[in-house]
């Protein structure tokens, strides 16, 4: 008993530092492209992957994560939903399917209302300015949720006891439906 | 060593869950009442060790103890392999379900044949025979499970030599990292539990 204690004690020191593999990906639509980022449940970037872009069943793009897991891809106009696959190798892959939501595309149709408040915003202050501002304001919440998103991708303790605990329920099912046959 | 959901065609998914319901009713048919604890237990092994992580450059590898898991349950490591991969799926979303039977015979075939070679040619051969066997056998497992995966991606379309190269590079450290493992594991089963790798006590050392 005392073993197994320690053989189960040795498993969960082990286990603590280092935690398994699944691809994650984050991505948006961007403008004319579509940013985003792939890491591993690990937290670590996956590096010089390749991602397509896929829009209803075409390729539209492609492109390469860089050495911190980020890629961004060109993408035609009028593009409203696309499928995003990164292919991490060994059959590792994720597929996203995003959409841009609400707003319909900047570039054609949001002309006329483009045209509304330029003539209504006060003069000297362009759209690509206030576009620039918006960005660098929504940033750090942006870093917020891929953060949260990563640390929900690593398998917790929680889980991990939780699938012994199946284990040992499997085991007793098992032992209970052999004793009673006996 | 798992393949994600949506990378295989259906026939190899088929096949890969066709067999496996195969060899796991064998599995299931050569347990005695007095193998399921220790077949819980190897499975809860398996279980964890997909979350020992070796980081390595661009590639993530894991531990995955299916050479000494065969040669502890032979034919049973089918059923502890598909309790195992199935909880990681559920829980980890590592693998998936469609995937499941492929990704248990990537894992549990090697185990199954090493296993078998272990307890056919190091067993009874003395210490030194006995971590030899241990470490082979272990390391063997890693590298014939990177060769499957590697078959199972080439018939997929990826092109063999590419794939099993990458994969099998990867796995280098892993089998090395699990030869000591499996060795270490070996010599404490043959002084505390011989019957774990079919001998009785005192037989062994």
């Amino acid at each position: 008993m005392k073993k197994i204690a320690a053989t189960l004690a040795l498993m969960v020191l082990l286990v603590s530092p280092a935690w398994a593999h699944k691809v994650c990906m984050l991505s948006s639509f961007e403008g004319d492209s579509i940013t985003g980022e792939a890491y591993f449940s690990t937290g670590d970037p996956i590096v010089g992957s390749p991602v397509t872009v896929e829009s209803n069943g075409e390729e539209i793009g492609q492109g390469k994560t860089d050495e911190n897991g980020a890629f961004s891809i060109a993408i035609p106009k009028g593009v409203l939903s696309a499928k995003v696959t990164i292919n991490a190798g060994m059959g590792h892959v994720a597929h996203e399917d995003i959409a841009r939501e609400g707003a319909p595309e900047p570039s054609t149709a949001t002309e006329p209302q483009a045209k509304a408040t330029a003539e209504t915003s006060v003069p000297g202050v362009s759209l690509e300015d206030v576009k620039k501002a918006v960005a660098s304001e929504i940033a750090p919440v942006k870093k917020m949720v891929m953060d949260m998103e990563r640390a929900q991708s690593k398998p917790d303790m929680p889980k991990i006891l939780g699938g012994i605990g199946y284990i040992i329920g499997i085991v007793g099912a098992f032992m209970w439906g052999r004793s009673k046959r006996v | 060593m798992h393949i994600s959901e949506g990378v295989l065609s259906v026939p190899i998914l088929a096949a890969g869950a066709a067999l496996t319901v195969g060899f796991t009713a064998q599995g299931l048919r050569s347990m005695k009442a007095e193998d399921v604890p220790a077949t819980g237990i190897v499975s809860a092994g398996l279980f964890v060790a997909s979350l020992i992580h070796v980081s390595l450059g661009p590639s993530s590898v894991h531990l995955l103890l299916n050479g000494i898991s065969g040669a502890i349950l032979g034919w049973a490591i089918f059923p502890a392999c598909v309790v195992a991969l199935f909880l990681q799926a559920l829980l980890f979303q590592f693998g998936g379900l469609a995937v499941l039977g492929v990704n248990v015979m990537d894992m549990a075939f090697p185990g199954l044949i090493f296993g078998a070679l272990f307890r056919l040619l190091f067993v009874s051969r003395g210490k030194w025979a006995l971590l030899l066997g241990g470490f082979l056998c272990s390391a063997g497992g890693v590298i014939l499970t990177a060769l499957m995966t590697a078959g199972v991606l080439a018939l997929n379309g990826e092109g063999f030599m590419a794939a099993a190269k990458l994969i099998v590079w990867a796995h280098i450290p892993v089998a090395l990292i699990e030869g000591f493992v499996g060795a270490m594991a070996v010599l404490f089963l043959a002084k505390v539990r011989p019957d774990m790798i079919g001998r009785k006590q005192g037989e062994l050392l």
